[in-house]
């Protein structure tokens, strides 16, 4: 197994034990992708000081993007196919949430997921956070 | 034949040899070479003399013979001729200038600069006693180990020895350049408020530069003036290099003086260390015996010129975690400054294929709105979102190594200076390797600083369609033109820089790198003199 196969399924552990609890915990329903209170979006505006800041690069990210993606497609792509586990998670265990998120960004690196934005590379889950923050507040 | 200086007389100074004053205060420019007996309060009782003498005021009637003549007082230069300082072997140090600068005699270093944009080139060296180390800047540092490998992807690369056979002569140089003790890693200088930034599986490297400015005229002029069998003269000008009839040695040495007489040099050992650039000029010059030029059988002489590609490109916005960033800022240590660099691992380089490479990390104004924003970003995802103010903004400074290439050369000008000699056209030529060799090792530093959480980068060299930045440009290190190998089909000198096929001749300086690493060469150059000074202790025994 590849170190990106590891890491693919060790954050999809985490989502699946963590969406478990949650589920359990709050029966919560799905949310609309782009919702403002999606706690999705929540949870990844607790990743910065400044979210405002995080959605300017975000917007400039999607504005280079040959095809746009919306914010259903960013928060997808950041759970990894597992929205709704990855929402229980953001309600239940934020804080989990964002390490597993930051190791995949770290990781990004790693395997050549990057993405440029105005000629900086940056991770590929970085862009996807501030693409989806910035869909999400009505930027890009 | 006779000497210009009876053996006698010659053998009176040796008996008498004691030191001088090294205070720098008592070095005269006397006129006479050739003062026996006390003559100098400062000298002590038993100093014969303590002088440097001044060729356009007397030069020498007859023809001098000596054992080790040295062309040219630069780094190379005057390490040699201090490693003979008081032993039996005499020297004679010809440097075409004085003991301070002077127009007529810089002006000798004219020429002309095609291809690739380059400094003037009277501006980008020094002609006076001590070289260009009169207006160097003083970085130092080793080259790196795999700089002296052959590596496949590097035409022409490979030095006839290792770099663990110049080890020795490093730490001595240290204390020929007045440095500290040999160290140049990051871990030599970081300390708790100086941190080393520490990258995965170490794939970037901190490499620290040692700098101090060192004057080697000003500082080892009394010494060589004290030494009794080191003869200096100033505003000795080395002309022409007469090889004998069959060209198998140095038969003499023509000397002129601007505005003044020519006398001649016979030596056993000739050592030709008058910098990268006239180096070659001298041996190309040499053309009345082989029209070529003298060690240019084989077309070598003054091609593989190699500088250091210098641009600023790539910038860096590092994260909360990469500070204090202190260590990669000039500061002083003791008796020098220090700066750290980032460099690539050789493994790294090795499985990318790409030539060598330093960033140091310049300082450039507070960031943009975008750049703020993304300190935010970064903040986030590397420092917890650790709050981002006042975020550092940098732009690399990229010096590089120039792949190899013929193509890029000194030759001889029609144009010729004040004392009939040919001046030099450069040709410094970059290839497409060079560049695409920068712009991929910044993408590789863009993601290894990313993926240690170190910060962003925006890699690349700013110019259009992947051009050379406008500011590129060399850093006054002429290297490659007498390049060493130990085939005379693929290298001017051997492996003791000795000119194939001339027994005599030698040749110091960083002219003799088959390649330039991404180090400064002075260094390098110092500990290559030190151990041709070695070499040719064996020749004199
Ligand atoms: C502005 C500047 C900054 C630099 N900064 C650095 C740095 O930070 N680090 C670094 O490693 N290097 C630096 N260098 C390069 C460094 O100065 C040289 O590598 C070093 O001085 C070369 O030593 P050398 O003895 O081979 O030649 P030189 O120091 O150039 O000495 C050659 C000597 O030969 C004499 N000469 C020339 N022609 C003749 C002749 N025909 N007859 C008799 N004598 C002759 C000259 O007058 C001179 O004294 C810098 C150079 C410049 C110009």
């Amino acid at each position: 197994m590849s170190e990106r196969d590891l890491h693919r399924r060790e954050f999809l552990a985490q989502l699946g034990v963590g969406a478990a609890s949650a589920l359990a915990f709050s029966g919560a329903g799905v949310l609309a992708c782009g919702d403002a209170r999606d706690p999705l979006v929540g949870a990844l505006e607790g990743l910065f000081d400044d979210p405002e800041a995080a959605r300017a690069i975000g917007a400039a990210w999607i504005a280079e993007q040959p095809t746009p993606p919306d914010a259903e497609a960013l928060l997808t792509a950041i759970a990894d196919g597992r929205i709704e586990a990855a929402r229980a998670l953001a309600r239940s265990d934020p804080a989990a949430l964002l390490a597993q998120l930051r190791a995949r960004h770290h990781a990004d690196f790693d395997f050549g997921r990057t993405a440029e934005v105005r000629g900086w590379l940056l991770s590929l889950t970085e862009a996807r956070v501030c693409g989806a923050l910035a869909r999400a507040g009505g930027r890009g | 034949m006779l000497g210009w200086r009876g053996a006698a007389a010659r053998d009176t100074i040796l008996k008498h040899a004691t030191g001088c004053s090294r205070d720098g205060s008592d070095t005269e420019l006397r006129s006479s070479h050739r003062v026996v007996g006390p003559t100098r309060r400062s000298c002590g009782p038993l100093t014969a003399r303590c002088v440097l003498i001044d060729a356009r005021k007397e030069a020498p009637k007859q023809e001098i013979d000596t054992d080790l003549c040295i062309i040219g007082a630069g780094a190379a230069g005057i390490a040699i001729a201090r490693e003979f300082a008081g032993t039996a072997v005499r020297v004679t140090l010809l440097e075409s200038g004085g003991r301070t600068p002077d127009a007529a005699t810089q002006s000798l270093y004219r020429g002309t600069s095609m291809a690739q944009k380059y400094f003037r080139l009277d501006a980008a060296r020094s002609r006076y006693l001590g070289g260009s180390t009169n207006c160097w800047m003083g970085f130092c540092r080793p080259l790196d180990e795999d700089d002296f490998e052959r590596r496949d992807w590097i035409p022409h690369s490979g030095w006839p020895y290792d770099r663990a056979t110049l080890e020795p002569y490093y730490r001595r140089a240290q204390a020929v350049c007045a440095l500290r003790p040999f160290g140049y890693r990051g871990v030599d200088f970081a300390t708790p408020r100086r941190p080393e930034l520490i990258f995965p599986d170490a794939r970037v490297l901190t490499h620290c530069f040692q700098i101090a400015p060192t004057r080697f005229g000003e500082l080892y002029r009394d010494e060589l003036a004290a030494a009794r069998n080191v003869d200096t003269w100033l505003y000795a000008n080395v002309v022409e290099i007469e090889p004998d009839p069959g060209t198998r040695r140095v038969a003499k040495l023509r000397v002129r003086v601007l505005d003044g007489p020519e006398f001649s040099v016979r030596s056993r050992v000739v050592v030709l260390a008058t910098g990268g650039i006239e180096n070659a000029r001298l041996l190309l010059a040499s053309n009345r015996v082989e029209a070529a030029g003298l060690g240019n059988r084989h077309d070598l002489v003054g091609r593989f010129f190699m500088e250091h590609p210098h641009t600023h490109s790539g910038e860096f916005l590092p994260s909360p975690v990469a500070r204090p960033l202190g260590l990669y800022q000039l500061h002083r240590r003791g008796r020098v400054e220090v700066l750290g660099v980032l460099a690539l691992s050789a493994a790294v380089r090795r499985d990318a294929r790409l030539a060598n490479f330093t960033a140091s990390l310049a300082p450039r104004p507070q960031a943009g709105a975008f750049e703020r924003d993304l300190g935010v970003v970064i903040a986030g995802f590397d420092a917890e979102g650790e709050r981002a103010q006042g975020i550092p903004r940098f732009v690399f400074s990229n010096e590089c190594e120039q792949v190899p290439n013929p193509e890029s050369r000194v030759q001889l000008a029609y144009e010729r200076d004040a004392l009939g000699m040919n001046r030099v056209t450069l040709k410094w030529r970059l290839t497409s390797e060079d560049r695409d060799s920068l712009r991929r090792s910044h993408e590789i530093l863009a993601r290894e600083i990313g993926r240690a959480g170190l910060g962003r980068v925006k890699p690349g060299l700013g110019g259009a369609d992947g051009a050379w930045p406008a500011d590129l440009n060399g850093a006054r290190h002429h290297m490659g033109t007498t390049r060493m190998h130990s085939d005379p089909k693929q290298g001017v000198v051997d492996a003791d820089s000795r000119v194939h096929g001339i027994a005599n001749l030698f040749v110091a300086g960083s002219s003799v790198f088959p390649t330039s690493g991404a180090a400064n060469p002075t260094l390098t150059i110092v500990a290559l003199a030190l151990r041709l000074a070695d070499h040719l202790k064996q020749e004199f025994v």
